[in-house]
């Protein structure tokens, strides 16, 4: 195997544009890799959480004699025992710690217990007795709107506001709560330094914020809290706030020892944000031609108890309401409520898939009320380079080949129209449930488009280190490897820039560099990545100028052909750069909505083909293909796996994914009932990158993480309309939706 | 806790009479233990390694099926496969081949969900539990062994120890079907059974439908044998499907509307006995997971 | 009481005072992490594992009647510094994202081609059928099986 490795490895070298094997593959693949669930320390006590059971309360009082009665308990803490300020947020720090006098959702938590192993910290917190007064909750969106319960407004006025089209379409959409449902759970390890301060090891991906979040929240200082990056199962948005991060802090300071706390699946799905559940009023004008004249929209996200991202998040969907398309006359209203629901907060795609999945709903209507094919619509009125985006007026200045897209997705071959046969590629599961000549085959196209980077007029930035030794170049950084590649990616940055062959990743603490910023927003190729390319750049310019050479690779520095210092001996100093990266600036948004709100965008488009049962209504995703905007690929199959995993995302948001809440309680908190996709559920996918380099990322990357999920979901949505003219204006299609109209 | 292996049936009685419960495996117990939802026994016996719990023999009249095979047996068996068809077909549905190799036929039967897959097959099969302790041993109907979600009518100390199925009739099929939204690792939204036999014009001379997830308990559906007699299998579609959209008690929960329950038990229905009618015509129709990986015939 | 059984080719013994499950028995107190937990209901295949030959999952087995049962885990996948053929393709088919549904699907490719050297892809999905994946999409993980299969042809 070794050899196999090094040779594959060596044919490929390792540098941008190539495919080389993850550093951390052969650990994974051995089990040998060092999850947050996995962490330990000596004297080590376990951490647990007891939750609301109601989604409104008042608490009139806590017993904890009875959790302190139970043996090995070292801790039992409520609102009370929190230092500081005790409460947190992304937006605004609106969560309290623990909760104090009210309950705000079902699952927030009350009191947290330390004990000396799992099942007993779990028994002392079930032992609490807290006595609620149920109060009525509030869980219905538009009725928090009536009441201006809300976290955010939003309001977008650009153009006409007066004029009207030849051909109008109305349409109303919803889009459900789906969960990240990373295959971790929350974990995290806390160990007192002994001085007061504490090291915290927890599911991140962010960790420079956590430590905001715990300093603040607990009143400690900056420098008594240490942030590490550690290994984590997947994230998908669902680590960007903290959770348990705070607690653990709290129990380790409280106790003097490490406390580790993981989350078993059902506290998971109510201890971390979801998507924002939608809904959506459109109206569409357009001219005989098929010119989009005007679009009104009217955007709700229902934040749930607590803000997190949700004002972040309705921007979002309102900034992106029209999707790709050109339109001088815009008008969008937003609004986040606050409600007793779940929190909800990032997931991949950040409010971009909501309201794709309503403005491609009506770019299909409009084109049957036009009676033109939906992608001459499409194109006809796709952005390009240097149009206006329709919400915010801002220039496009990178490229943005929507076009390209287009006629690419067209371009490719259709799967064979013969329905299968096979048992596993028939709706209806495996059984004999549906025979081919039950099935209506369906063909759906969506076009999505989103930002790249942090908007708003955030400062965004990463910071990297770039050190070379005789082991070759380390790049240190904060930023978190949740899965997608970053470990190599960077690597390669480094070793394409420096020109050296070894090249690794090193992550380390919030006091040993500067933040790196969230990953989130696919950002950290281009940000992370960028701050690596300079670091890279500026170190290897100091190494030629020091040695008046004009090359550097393993053997040293050269100079018109010769080698004139071997790397040994460069490697006896101390070379080190770092840099911090920051994209171009952008502007928060004036009362009309309007400016340079967003540093860059990304494009994709998805085809998708279904089978349905239209008498059951069930569905099977055959076929996504997709054509995607990359800018440059700098890790082609890190970029294909972000393509086929977003896209099994969108179509499990399409057709299975959701949370049922009902008056403010998950229903579904477990993998029993909130259905994930399986390996017989995963279409085949065809991927074409785009490569159109011009933008400000590393080599003119941009960032690949979100565009698969924006518009697959929207597409699959299409093609079961398409095979069996339902309206299907809300996702995750229920097979009642089809069935039973 | 207490735990036992037991070595024997009779060790594994005398432990049920002294208040044990039997385990085999364990499953529901550590995962119900985790989730500290249902207090735990004080006293546990663990059956599944009885090697006269774990044979598929033939009977005078019959088979006789352990109560510790498992799914992954009963779907490749080839007794079960060509003869008792629609029990394979339910037994390839249940959860994902990990769940398969532990999961058992007594198990299921004993846990009484009203979503078992391998319930309605085994009704429309005319299968028997037997069940045992130290008290002697008895047979049940299916029908009078499930009083509930959960629930049976056999006592504390009585262990399941075999399921009894009478021999097929010639020209006769099976066939189980089940609607789920997932491909794998699902549970039944609504499942049909249904069990035809042919006479020699093709007509029906006899039949009968079960179903799961539509009632408190897996239900026969009555009057099917008369409604099905004497007409070809493709006039009775519509006929089945009425009188099972009638006979299901459909509930409203998180996976599904009683209104959509009634509607697809119905096309359940009927589906099974269209695949039952033509295994007994002798159409292959293979169990499809099965005919998928490569396994074993069926009628 | 304390349950004796064999992992990985060596024999361990572990004390329970709870229907613990094996997984817990092999994370906490065996060192062997390897095999996640991902939803404790047997749901996710995260845990898998080879209990006297037949794959399950480990989150659902009590661990007390894992007495006297052969038990394979992720960590006893390679044998003696030789990756697994199934380890092999997934490492370069870019299979392996996030990590956490590694080990599972792992060990259950592994037990299918030790079954079966040559399966259809049918064959492939139907074993891993029971494993989740959140990162992949599946596309490289059934690429890499095949490629497997393809190999052994």
């Amino acid at each position: 195997m070794t050899t196999r490795t090094e040779r594959r490895v060596g044919r490929t070298g390792g540098l941008i544009g190539d495919s080389p094997l993850r550093p951390d593959g052969i650990p994974k693949l051995k089990g040998e890799f060092e999850y947050a669930q996995d962490l330990t320390a000596a004297e080590m006590l376990w951490g647990a959480t007891l939750r609301s059971p109601y989604a409104h309360a008042r608490i009139v009082s806590i017993d904890l004699a009875p959790a302190l009665a139970v043996g090995g308990v070292h801790a039992v803490l409520t609102a009370d025992d929190v230092p500081g300020r005790g409460t947190f947020g992304l937006e605004q720090p609106d969560q309290p710690v623990l909760a104090g006098d009210y309950v705000n959702y079902w699952g927030e938590p009350v009191v947290v217990v330390a004990a000396e192993d799992q099942d007993t910290a779990r028994r002392a917190a079930a032992a609490v007795v807290v006595e609620y007064e149920v109060l009525e909750p509030l869980v219905d969106p538009e009725e928090a709107d009536r009441r201006d319960e809300t976290f955010r407004r939003m309001k977008i006025r650009r153009g006409d506001q007066d004029i009207t089209g030849d051909v109008i379409v109305d349409g109303y959409y919803e889009v459900g709560m789906q969960d990240q449902a990373p295959l971790g759970t929350e974990a995290g390890l806390a160990i007192p330094d002994g001085h007061g301060g504490v090291d915290l090891y927890a599911t991140s991906q962010f960790v420079h914020v956590d430590h905001e979040q715990v300093v603040a929240s607990l009143g400690l200082t900056s420098d008594q809290v240490r942030s590490h990056p550690t290994g984590i199962g997947g994230a998908f948005g669902a680590r960007e706030d903290v959770n348990l991060h705070i607690h653990l802090c709290l129990l380790a300071l409280h106790t003097s020892k490490p406390v580790k706390m993981v989350y078993h699946r059902s506290e998971s799905f109510t201890g971390h944000v979801h998507r924002h559940p939608a809904r959506m009023w459109y109206r569409h004008h357009a001219d005989m031609d098929g010119n989009l004249l005007r679009v009104e929209a009217k955007v709700l996200v229902d934040g749930g108890a607590y803000a997190s991202t949700t004002g972040a998040v309705l921007a979002n969907a309102c900034y992106f309401a029209v999707g790709p398309y050109r339109c001088d006359s815009v008008t969008v209203d937003g609004v986040g409520t606050r409600t007793n629901n779940p929190p909800c907060g990032a997931m991949r795609g950040f409010g971009a898939v909501q309201v794709c999945f309503a403005h491609e709903t009506q770019m299909d209507r409009l084109a049957a009320a036009l009676d033109m094919d939906s992608l001459d619509l499409r194109r006809r009125n796709a952005l390009a380079t240097g149009d206006a985006i329709p919400t915010t007026g801002q220039i496009i200045e990178t490229p943005l080949p929507m076009t390209e897209v287009i006629d690419s997705l067209v371009a490719m071959p259709m799967p064979d129209a013969t329905i299968s046969d096979s048992p596993l590629s028939l709706p209806g599961g495996t059984g004999l449930t549906t025979e081919p000549t039950d099935v209506s085959r369906g063909v759906g196209y969506a076009l999505g488009i989103k930002n790249l980077g942090f908007s708003e007029g955030f400062d965004d930035y990463a910071q990297a280190r770039v050190r070379l030794t005789a082991e070759g170049a380390t790049v240190e950084t904060a930023a978190i490897e949740v899965g997608q590649g970053l470990v190599t990616v960077l690597a390669q940055i480094a070793r394409s820039a420096l020109g050296v062959s070894r090249a690794t990743v090193r992550n380390v603490d919030t006091s040993m560099i500067d933040s790196a910023g969230s990953t989130s927003a696919s950002r950290q190729t281009q940000l992370s990545g960028g701050a690596t390319l300079e670091a890279s750049t500026r170190l290897r310019a100091r190494i030629l100028h020091a040695y008046n050479g004009d090359d550097l690779d393993d053997d040293g520095v050269w100079s018109e052909g010769r080698l004139v210092t071997p790397m040994a001996e460069i490697t006896e100093g101390s070379w080190e750069e770092t840099a911090t990266f920051r994209h171009p600036a952008t502007t928060e948004p004036d009362e009309n909505g309007q400016g340079v709100i967003h540093a860059d965008f990304a494009v994709a488009g998805h085809r998708a083909v279904v089978d349905v049962d239209p008498e059951l209504g069930l569905v099977r995703v055959v076929r996504v293909d997709t054509a995607q905007d990359v800018g440059k690929a700098l890790n082609p199959q890190s970029v294909r796996g972000q393509i086929e995993g977003g896209i099994m995302q969108g179509v499990g948001l399409a057709i299975m994914e959701e949370l049922i809440v009902e008056d403010g309680i998950i229903r579904n908190p477990n993998f029993t009932d909130y259905l994930l996709p399986t390996i017989l559920d995963a279409p085949e996918v065809e991927a074409l990158l785009i490569e159109k380099e011009g933008s400000w990322g590393p080599y003119g990357a941009k960032g690949v993480g979100e565009p698969p999920i924006i518009s697959s979901a929207a597409a699959v949505a299409a093609a079961i309309r398409d095979a069996t003219g339902r309206p299907i204006d809300r996702i995750p299609v229920r097979p009642q939706d089809i069935a039973l109209l | 806790m207490s735990f036992m292996i037991a070595g024997s049936l009779e060790e594994a009685l005398t432990a049920l009479a002294a208040g044990a419960r039997p385990v085999a495996g364990g499953t529901d117990l550590v995962v119900g233990a985790r989730q500290g939802k249902a207090p735990l026994p004080t006293s546990l016996v663990a059956i599944d390694r009885l090697a006269e719990l774990t044979q598929i023999e033939p009977t005078d009249g019959g088979i006789r099926i352990g109560a510790s095979v498992t799914h992954a047996r009963l779907l490749t068996d080839p007794t079960i496969v060509s003869d008792y068809t629609a029990l394979a077909d339910a037994a390839a549905l249940v959860g994902s081949p990990s769940t398969r190799n532990v999961g058992t036929l007594g198990g299921n039967v004993m846990n009484a969900s009203p979503a078992m897959d391998t319930g309605a097959p085994l009704m429309v099969l005319g299968a028997v539990a037997e069940v045992q302790s130290e008290r002697g041993s008895r047979t049940v109907d299916l029908s009078d062994l499930w009083t509930g979600p959960g629930q049976t009518s056999a006592k504390v100390d009585e262990l399941c120890v075999a399921i009894d199925l009478p021999s097929r009739p010639a020209r006769s099929g099976s066939a189980y079907v089940r609607l789920e939204y997932r491909r794998a690792m699902e549970i039944a939204v609504v499942g049909a059974a249904a069990s035809v036999t042919l006479a020699d014009d093709g007509t029906i001379s006899d039949g009968s439908v079960a179903l799961s997830a539509v009632a408190p308990t897996i239900i026969e559906v009555d009057g099917v044998a008369e409604l099905m007699a004497g007409h070809l299998p493709d006039a009775v579609g519509a006929a089945i499907a009425a009188a099972v959209a009638e006979a299901a008690e459909p509930i409203s929960d998180l996976r599904a509307s009683d209104s959509y329950r009634r509607h697809t038990v119905g096309v359940m229905a009927a589906r099974a006995v269209d695949a039952a009618a033509r295994r007994a015509a002798g159409e292959e129709i293979s169990v499809p997971v099965n005919r998928a990986i490569g396994v074993g015939a069926s009628r | 009481m304390i349950v004796s059984f064999i992992v990985n080719g060596e024999g361990v013994t572990a004390r329970v005072t709870t229907p613990v499950s094996l997984l817990d028995v092999l994370r906490d107190q065996l060192e062997l992490p390897g095999s996640k937990s991902a939803c404790e209901q047997g749901e996710c295949g995260s845990c898998s594992v080879l209990l006297d030959g037949a794959l399950v999952c480990a989150c659902l087995v009590m661990a007390v009647d894992a007495e006297g049962s052969t038990v394979r885990t992720v960590e006893g996948i390679a044998s003696e510094g030789t990756l697994h053929p199934v380890q092999v393709a997934m490492h370069e088919a870019g299979a392996v994202q996030c990590g956490f549904c590694t080990p599972g699907i792992v060990v259950a490719a592994a037990d299918l081609f030790d079954r079966d050297p040559t399966p259809t892809t049918d064959q492939i999905k139907e074993a891993v059928a029971g494993n989740i994946c959140r990162c992949t999409g599946y596309g490289a993980i059934v690429r890499a099986l095949e490629s497997v299969a393809g190999e052994r042809r």
